[in-house]
């Protein structure tokens, strides 16, 4: 099992990477990410082994921007934050267009193909049928193909 | 929307759309800051729950003290007192680092850190002198300087020992006010600012200052944090203080005379005689490493402690030095002494020839409760020499809770017992105690 040290040196670029995706704020997602590892810390002792804490960051990252739309007039469809400015022009379109996405579809899409999840453990971690993750998927894909088109897909 | 019947992308677009995904995602990281105030929050030390417990009951203590049986037990047959683990030296700094790193990640409770970032309330009662006042009521502070007709007569900053110095914002030696506000130290005669001392270098802030004789000796902060305005004591993470000595015998002409600097941020100071004793706090950056000392231990004016200078305390529960040195204002560019202890103090109790150190701790045995360490330090004309510590049961509320007469230490302490801590959790004291300890030479 590995300290709370490297848990952090090697997380907190997914925790901080997931919640941007979902939250869309540079400010927010930092929120999140505090919010995330204080719970870590809090309850290290409680996560048994390395899958499962990969696993335990990404559910309550998930559960802690939920409570945060939950708490907040934020639900509102929000621009990507002008924080994330620096992105290389070429490259960042794919990024804006998931990020154009709905909340469910950005998160399936994230956790699919940055986190390399499978279907199963997506709809492990957040606790929805296969089939509902397959569907999202498929959907998110059309409509990312649908705004990307016009680019160089 | 035909798409709808296929896949949405084809094969090599589905590959190239995950590829640049996962490129712009990698170029997103977290602020530095970010991630290093959360290593900062693991890392804040093990301090018990508790520590909410005893804020609150100070209160209710206090009221307690007046009215409930003071048991005073003779340090050697108290049968609460525990008195087995000796303080003692370090013998390497891989013994210190080990220490540290047993401590480091033993209980990460975070109320403390968090204690710290929003109240301070922790250290609010150590600097009695900046008109936080006690809650014991025992002793009233007056800020009122009087720089009367009669030269010889003026009422200095109040103290709680009779020659022994505390430091303040204000000061005055019968003609002349010299004042700390906004970091800049004036010298103040009839209305008149004679001189000034304006910010030495960028990041650096004074906050308190002694007087003796000619000599101005001042406190600086030395931190990244320069534009925070001093108004109370905080626990502003400044990783270093600086004395600087001035010649203020031309008060036109100020002359700074000696700068020394020390590992921590402040926690108190005294001054007896022309000796000036300084303790400050160092807390263990997150990324020590054991190849390399100068990443745990407290440094002395840029150099790494000699591990001989450093104490164990018993049952370390804190990853943080006290460091504690004395100077002599006549030749303010060296240390007379110094010495460092690994584990912390909450408070400082100071007579004229010997200083206490306390530090509050967590005994979860089969009961649960607080004790306090107690470590007895001698000074003699600026040599600090470690004497004897103990253990004692309770929290000591602040230092107007210590006193030292014809060599007893005298304390008083509120603990709580919490047979139902563990299950309950609640933080809620279920035995309330407090206790006056007298404690003999040993």
């Amino acid at each position: 099992m590995i300290s709370i040290d490297e848990a952090i040196n090697k997380y907190t670029d997914m925790v901080y990477r997931l919640a941007l995706s979902r939250t869309k704020k540079v400010c927010d997602a930092e929120d999140i990410l505090q919010d995330v590892f204080y719970s870590l810390i809090k309850n290290f002792n409680k996560i048994n082994d390395e899958e499962h804490l990969k696993a335990w960051l990404i559910k309550v990252t998930i559960n802690k921007t939920i409570s945060f739309f939950n708490s907040s007039n934020k639900k509102k469809n929000i621009a990507l934050s002008e924080d994330l400015a620096y992105l290389p022009k070429e490259k960042s379109d794919v990024y804006y267009a998931v990020m154009n996405l709905k909340k469910d579809y950005r998160t399936v899409i994230h956790l699919f193909y940055y986190e390399d999840l499978s279907v199963l453990e997506i709809s492990a971690i957040l606790k929805q049928k296969e089939s509902t993750i397959r569907s999202k998927l498929h959907r998110a894909r059309n409509l990312l193909k649908e705004k990307l088109e016009g680019s160089s897909l | 929307m035909n798409d709808l019947k296929n896949n949405g992308f084809d094969k090599s677009d589905l590959q190239n759309f995950k590829e640049d995904y996962k490129a712009v995602n990698n170029l997103i990281t977290p602020k530095k800051e970010v991630v290093s105030k959360i290593k900062s929050m693991a890392t804040i030390s093990a301090k018990p729950k508790f520590k909410y417990a005893w804020v609150g009951g100070v209160a209710s203590a206090l009221v307690c003290a007046i009215f409930l049986i003071t048991i005073a037990i003779n340090f050697n047959s108290g049968d609460k007192i525990q008195n087995v683990d000796k303080l003692k030296h370090a013998e390497n700094y891989k013994e210190i680092y080990r220490l540290i790193d047993n401590t480091i990640y033993k209980e990460n409770t975070l109320d403390n850190f968090i204690d710290n970032l929003f109240g301070g309330a922790k250290k609010s009662d150590m600097n009695m002198t900046d008109g936080a006042m006690p809650e014991s009521g025992a002793i009233t502070e007056d800020m009122s300087e009087d720089t009367g007709a009669a030269n010889n007569d003026f009422s200095d900053t109040n103290v709680q020992v009779k020659g022994v110095q505390e430091s303040d914002i204000i000061k005055t030696d019968g003609e002349y006010i010299y004042t700390i506000s906004k970091s800049k130290i004036s010298i103040i005669k009839d209305d008149k600012v004679l001189s000034q001392i304006t910010h030495r270098n960028k990041g650096e802030q004074a906050f308190e200052m002694y007087i003796y004789n000619d000599r101005l000796v001042v406190f600086y902060r030395v931190g990244d944090e320069p534009d925070i305005p001093i108004t109370v004591h905080t626990d502003i993470s400044a990783d270093d203080i600086k004395i600087v000595t001035y010649d203020v015998s031309d008060k036109s002409a100020i002359k700074e005379i000696g700068a020394i600097s020390q590992s921590g941020y402040y926690i108190s100071s005294r001054m007896i005689d022309n000796y000036v004793y300084t303790v400050t706090e160092f807390y263990i950056s997150w990324d020590f490493k054991k190849s390399n000392p100068i990443t745990y231990i407290p440094k002395i004016c840029g150099e790494v402690m000699d591990f001989s200078l450093i104490d164990l305390l018993p049952n370390i529960q804190s990853p943080k030095f006290t460091v504690v040195t004395a100077f002599d204002v006549n030749s303010p560019d060296e240390y007379s002494s110094k010495r460092a202890f690994l584990g912390g103090a909450d408070q400082i109790y100071s007579s004229t020839t010997n200083m206490y150190l306390a530090k509050s701790k967590y005994v979860d045995d089969d009961y649960s409760y607080n004790a306090t360490e107690v470590v007895k330090l001698s000074l003699t004309n600026g040599i600090i020499n470690v004497e004897k510590n103990a253990t004692i049961f309770g929290d000591i509320i602040n230092q107007f809770a210590m006193d030292e007469n014809n060599g007893y230490f005298r304390v008083v302490t509120n603990g709580y017992f919490h047979p139902n801590y563990k299950k309950t959790n609640d933080g809620v004291s279920k035995y309330n105690l407090n206790n006056l300890y007298i404690l003999d030479e040993n």
